[in-house]
């Protein structure tokens, strides 16, 4: 199988002697799935259930997985919006579980997030270049001038017309809400901007359109990002490094050209097996994975993939996976595939 | 509808009336003795001093309230100033009168109301609707007060055929139920009419229409069931806004009920009286609410009953 | 209330200003008379001691109950005639007017204020301070405020300050209940969330994003409430209890009025016509804001 054909744009690479900017540390977040009552405790589940992982400055870790495997909620822990029951997140050197509202809020200038829903995350009533200015306004930066110069060099870095700048967001587009969004979410230039699905609503050609304005904003910001996405043919146009998740942990981790060229985890084959190619003549080996998904409040014993792994052992089911490491690429599983 | 449902809300009620009383026990203590405040000037010294024992005055507060409470549960309210008679003795006295415009009032309003409201509701839109609720609009903005005076100046001096005030004969009753009830009437009808359209519209009653009349004949004996129940329960929570009413229109038409007794009261500073009204008042209320929240609960126990109430409103 | 399936309350008007500026011409008769008469109203209530042709308590016992023109033994001199001593009706209905309106002005701001910043305390602050306030809402709405009004007039004797009192906080559980509802939903939309993410504080974000988006059920509680709260005045008033001589108010002009229905029936009917006419005005234009705002809040 060969992914070779890269359509992308050529994107920034990492700088590997480049700061770490955000650790995590054994990660985990519960939530209640059944409220407690009179005899009985709240029954808890871990959606991200002992993730480490570490993004260097200007690099695009993307997140992979279906969904139920904790990767919206890995987003909100690494951008801060929650705290982790379990473990440790760290940007730069500020400990995210540990802040103070106010400074919480202070951090909110460094690290930003958007969202799948553009139009949920827009008021209604209000123009939208007032919205794309709120963030100037909360943290009180720059004089009047200033801002509404910033937004107005935002909108046009994110290429909005003219036209629709007083408009409010029910009048524009799908593409052009997440625009808004997007223009909003760096105005304020953070160093780390979080993407939680941001194209998963839009057609498939305003995708496109999307996933180049936040490539280019990158390069322009010297942004770090972290992609979070089902869809592996968008991951493979913005991401330097991918990370797979299953069911809370990360299975494999690794730089992309090498993680779509040559999978090492079962799980990520199959993904990737499922990824449409446009080459009628391409013949792939079909690594179809069997059974449904467990359900995330009560996952499979040791490795957590057994259940529908085409390769499962009896050991498998006995003991969770160590991580090896084959360089700068990382595996959880008892039997890695060797590199294609 | 569950058991703790229910526990909870006979709870709330019980804390309602005792909140009520302690209201009043310590309003009466703010501002003033309240021996002399409810007791008239000219009682014997013999009572008074009869009734500084038993609230005990002298001692602490805590032990008043005590005895306060007891004295309440005992049906002893204070002496009224009225010919020294006894308090919820004199309030009892006129609450038959009272039920009597209450009930009738009530009645007529029903009995106008649903159904001009149910018939709004399947003439929707045409002129009759209109006018019927056009005349609704009218009813419930005109200030009862003035609907009754307005009534006498016709009736009564105009016409010469019906009686201002008192309470002897059938005739006087009209012109009272006729004001205390209009207003009440006029939100039924709305009410219902809305009912009415919500169950008309809902799928198996236009999937019945489309079938034939007779199909829709027993479907409007399921839809009037459907629209009384969301009635009653507006009765329910507008027993408060009646009982306001009710007092104001006995007024205006000297009707010897209790309504009358409390303005009177309240005017002369009968604090007794004023006191078991009250708290008769209360007891009613609390009841009704208690009523209304059983009729959720039971109609449907996952409406909340918050949104209910609202919707009413 | 009964929403729309798929729109959420908070969300109820968008673009609210864009329908509100809908041309004059389409508005239905009844509701073009009913500005009309609140703005009439509202005029009088600014300009009334501008406007008297007589003091309001400028007696003329030779002139006493003289009708109204055009009727037998009127002058224009007192167009709406005079009352037992002999003061000009139509002088005391301008005064009484603004009287009436103003404290049920001061009567619904308090009780709006309150009970939507109750409200928002109680959305935001949740656990016990909801509870605790959610208590309070429901015990109020429990008891009958008129009669309450009237013991507590009883008891603390006839005062003014005890009847603003009592005015302001007719009705503030109504506000208080909507308010709290509408938090709780509007907290968890997007852009609530969007601008705390963004770094707002909470303060920021109930001013300037959650208030404005929960306004309209608002306003049409207190389109609802405005008569309401006249009505309470006019009642009390015209019990004897209330605003009482030398001050007037529609009330209690009516009261007082009632003692000559036999010869002089225009005291009593001439207020209470205003009355009627003002709280039949408020009930149209707030049906129609209500169906402006919210086609689906319709009766």
């Amino acid at each position: 199988m060969s992914l070779a054909t890269l359509n992308a744009d050529p994107v920034a690479v990492a700088d590997p002697d480049a700061d770490t900017i955000v650790r995590v540390r054994d990660a985990a977040r519960a939530f209640v799935h059944r409220k407690a009552a009179l005899l009985r405790k709240a029954g808890t589940f871990n959606a991200v259930d002992g993730v480490s992982l570490d993004l260097k400055k200007g690099e695009t870790l993307a997140v992979v997985g279906e969904s139920g495997c904790g990767k919206s909620t890995l987003g909100r822990l690494i951008s801060g919006l929650m705290r982790p029951t379990a473990g440790s997140v760290f940007f730069r050197e500020t400990d995210f579980s540990s802040l103070s509202a106010d400074c919480w809020r202070e951090s909110r200038q460094k690290v930003q997030i958007i969202f799948q829903d553009a139009a949920g995350s827009l008021d209604p009533r209000l123009p939208v270049e007032d919205q794309v200015r709120e963030p100037l306004d909360l943290h009180a930066l720059g004089t009047e001038t200033e801002r509404r110069a910033k937004v107005r060099a935002m909108l046009e870095a994110v290429k909005l017309g003219r036209h629709l700048w007083k408009a409010v967001p029910s009048e524009l587009s799908g593409g052009q809400q997440q625009r808004v969004v997007i223009a909003r979410a760096i105005i304020l230039e953070p160093e780390l901007l979080i993407c939680d699905e941001p194209v998963s609503a839009l057609d498939v050609s305003i995708q496109a359109q999307i996933i180049k304005l936040l490539i280019e904003m990158q390069e322009r910001l010297g942004l770090t990002q972290l992609f979070i996405s089902h869809d592996l043919a968008v991951v493979r146009q913005i991401a330097d490094r991918i990370a797979v998740m299953y069911l809370g942990r990360i299975v494999e981790c690794g730089p992309a050209e090498e993680v779509f060229s040559a999978p090492r985890h079962p799980y990520t084959r199959a993904l990737l097996a499922a990824v449409p190619v446009p080459d009628p003549a391409a013949r792939r080996k079909r690594q179809l994975l069997s059974g449904d998904p467990p359900s995330p409040h009560a996952p499979p014993s040791g490795c957590r993939f057994h259940t529908r792994c085409p390769k499962a052992q009896p050991h498998c089911s006995e003991t969770p996976p160590v991580a090896q490491t084959f360089g700068d690429h990382e595996v959880s599983c008892h039997f890695p595939e060797d590199a294609a | 509808m569950t058991l703790t449902y229910v526990g909870w809300k006979l709870l709330r009620a019980v804390i309602t009336m005792w909140l009520v009383v302690t209201f009043v026990f310590f309003v009466l203590r703010l501002t003033g003795d309240p021996v002399s405040q409810l007791l008239p000037d000219d009682v014997d010294q013999n009572t008074v001093d009869f009734y500084r024992k038993l609230w005990g005055l002298d001692k602490p507060i805590l032990v008043q309230y005590w005895n306060y409470f007891i004295a309440l549960f005992q049906g002893d309210f204070g002496i009224s100033f009225k010919d020294n008679q006894d308090a919820l003795e004199r309030v009892l006295s006129r609450l038959p009168k009272t039920i009597l415009l209450g009930s009738t009032a009530l009645s007529f309003a029903l009995i106008f109301g649903i159904p001009l409201g149910i018939v709004a509701a399947l003439k929707k839109n045409t002129g009759f609707d209109r006018f019927v609720m056009g005349l609704a609009v009218f009813g419930f903005s005109m200030p009862n007060f003035f609907l009754g005076i307005l009534l006498i100046l016709l009736f009564s001096l105009q016409l010469r055929v019906l009686p201002s005030s008192g309470s002897d004969t059938w005739l006087h009753l009209i012109m009272p139920v006729l004001t205390l009830g209009t207003a009440f009437g006029a939100k039924v009808a709305r009410h219902t009419r809305s009912t009415m359209v919500d169950v008309l519209n809902r799928p198996y009653m236009r999937t019945a229409s489309s079938k034939g009349a007779g199909t829709l004949r027993q479907l409007y004996l399921h839809a009037f069931p459907n629209a009384a129940i969301p009635v009653v329960t507006l009765i329910g929570l507008q027993v408060g806004e009646l009982i306001g009413w009710a007092v104001v229109t006995e007024n205006v038409f000297a009707w010897p009920g209790i309504g009358r007794l409390l303005t009177f009261s309240v005017a002369s500073r009968d604090l007794a009286v004023v006191q078991c009204i009250l708290m008769m008042i209360a007891l009613t209320m609390v009841m009704s609410n208690l009523l209304v929240d059983l009729l959720y609960g039971w109609m449907d126990p996952r409406v909340r009953v918050g949104a209910g109430r609202e919707a009413v409103q | 209330m009964s929403f729309v399936p798929g729109s959420s309350p908070v969300q109820a008007v968008p673009g609210m200003l864009v329908r509100f500026a809908a041309p004059v011409r389409k508005l239905p008769a009844s509701v073009l008379i009913s500005l009309l008469i609140l703005g009439t109203v509202a005029f009088v209530t600014v300009t009334a001691r501008l406007i008297l042709p007589f003091e309001f308590d400028q007696m003329d016992l030779r002139a006493r109950l003289a009708p109204p023109w055009p009727l037998d033994g009127s002058t224009l001199i007192h167009p709406l005639g005079t009352d037992k001593l002999g003061r000009d009706v139509f002088s005391r209905l301008l005064i009484a007017t603004q009287t009436s309106i103003l404290l049920a002005l001061l009567g619904t701001v308090i009780g709006a204020t309150l009970g939507t910043f109750l409200g928002f305390v109680a959305a935001h602050f949740g656990k016990w301070v909801d509870e605790a306030i959610s208590t309070i809402v429901d015990f109020q709405a429990a008891m009958p405020w008129f009669i309450i009004a009237l013991a507590v007039l009883a008891f603390m004797g006839n005062s003014m300050a005890v009847f603003l009192l009592l005015m302001g906080l007719y009705g503030w559980e109504r506000y208080a209940r909507i308010t709290r509802g509408l938090v709780l939903a509007a907290r968890e939309e997007g852009y609530a969330r969007a601008v705390h993410a963004l770094g707002g504080k909470p303060r920021t974000i109930y001013l300037r994003h959650v208030l404005p988006n929960i306004l309209s059920p608002l306003i049409v509680q207190l389109t609802i409430n405005f008569p309401e709260t006249i009505l309470f005045e006019t009642s009390l008033s015209f019990l004897g209890l209330g605003i009482r001589p030398p001050m007037t108010s529609l009330g209690q002009m009516l009261g007082e009025g009632r003692d000559y229905m036999i010869t002089a029936w225009w005291l009593a009917v001439i207020p209470g016509t205003v009355i009627f006419l003002t709280t039949l005005s408020m009930s149209i234009f707030g049906d129609w804001l209500r169906t402006r705002f919210d086609p689906s809040l319709q009766d």
